[in-house]
């Protein structure tokens, strides 16, 4: 019992980068929304990329990043709520944790959706599919788009709040192992299987190609 | 006797927190909501309308020649009469705004009170506008795309300069 547990790698560098990236690009979204308009665009193109990686490194990354491997039925996920003062520390994300990841995914695929379609109210400044819908619809997409910001907002809320709740309640320190990709906490069982490099390479490649075919249709 | 009390403490503080996320989600939504309500719940005075149909127009009417602009060969058969909508609506915006069609007239308008209060402020944004607006139906005529790219701006920025001052935030 004495000494310091193991570490034990649990988070691959893409899946860390990719989230600490989506952070600091949705704060800079947030801040230049309707003022830098150019950088906000950009960002949103960032994110665009970030998540359609997000959703391949989802099948074919490192084993924690799979939505296989952490997608949980309702029956898992209940069971994990019940018991969550006592469950044991999960290797990589647990059953809740796993919805949570699922709807921060979600709400950044319908914001970047709605983005790419809003205009703002001078008839000014628009993403690159706004030139596919008219005026009015644009401005409707351009609510929409601050509408679901709203609730961006509130489940990033709840993700930091959960955050806190596991260094509360449970002792645990969930950021460090996103920083290193390592977790010393004790009792810790599982081994991260990475994915080979080159499957890095053709996912930033998918990426990159369909953000470029997007910017380019406006 | 200690598990069980925890427990349920923290069984209420889980409650609470889903409780507290669910009351965000319900006063966004409600927000939104209640505006609509209260937008067909009064007539709209025919001004308003009006002035409301305008703005969308312009705001059409420039979007169509950025989409247009923004492409490699603009087409100017369709800038030009957008170009010249839009510097007659402009010159139309002082009719726009009778007396007695204000937020405080109980009118439902996103237009603000400044419109009626700083009568000299609001004129001059609006002669900005309707000065840019000749400038690129001139541009328009000439076909001179690289002249509008760089004037679109200056028409953008009027726009935002009378929307930061005369109406709500969005």
């Amino acid at each position: 019992m004495s000494g310091r547990a193991p570490r034990v790698r649990v988070w691959d560098l893409p899946t860390r980068l990719v989230h600490w990236a989506l952070a600091v690009l949705v704060v800079v979204a947030w801040l230049t929304a309707g003022e830098r308009m150019n950088i906000h665009r950009y960002a949103g193109y960032g994110i665009l990329g970030l998540v359609i990686f997000r959703l391949y490194w989802g099948v074919v990354g490192g084993s924690t990043a799979r939505f296989s491997q952490f997608m949980k039925g309702p029956g898992a996920v209940l069971a994990y709520v019940r018991g969550w003062r006592g469950a044991p520390a999960s290797f990589g994300h647990n059953p809740l944790g796993a919805l949570s990841v699922l709807l921060l995914v979600l709400l950044l695929i319908s914001q970047v959706g709605l983005g790419l379609f809003a205009i703002d109210i001078n008839g000014m400044e628009s993403g690159p599919f706004a030139r596919f819908i008219d005026f009015e619809t644009g401005r409707q997409a351009s609510d929409l788009h601050e509408l679901n910001f709203r609730l961006l907002q509130a489940a990033v809320a709840l993700h930091l709040v959960a955050i806190a709740a596991y260094a509360v309640f449970k002792r645990r320190n969930l950021v460090k192992p996103m920083v290193t990709g390592q977790d010393a906490t004790p009792g810790l069982e599982g081994e991260l299987r990475p994915a080979p490099l080159w499957r890095l390479v053709v996912g930033v490649a998918i990426a990159v190609l369909v953000v470029v075919l997007i910017a380019r249709a406006g | 006797m200690t598990v069980q009390s925890s427990s349920v403490s923290w069984r209420s503080a889980r409650r609470a927190l889903v409780g507290a996320s669910l009351a965000l989600l319900v006063a966004a939504c409600g927000q939104q909501a209640s505006e609509e309500v209260a937008a067909s719940d009064a007539p709209v005075p025919a001004a308003v309308a009006e002035r409301q149909e305008g703005f969308k127009a312009l705001g059409a009417s420039f979007k169509l020649i950025n989409d247009q602009l923004k492409t490699d060969a603009p087409d100017m058969a369709q800038i030009v009469p957008a170009a010249e909508r839009m510097n007659v609506l402009a010159s139309q915006i002082p009719g726009w705004f009778p007396a007695g069609t204000g937020p405080d007239d109980g009118v439902k308008t996103d237009a603000l009170a400044t419109v009626w209060t700083d009568p000299d402020g609001f004129a001059a944004a609006q002669t900005r506008l309707a000065t840019a607006t000749t400038r690129l139906q001139e541009l328009a005529i000439a076909g001179d795309a690289a002249g509008l790219r760089e004037h679109v701006k200056m028409v953008g920025a009027s726009c935002g300069g009378c929307h930061d001052n005369f109406r709500v935030e969005q």
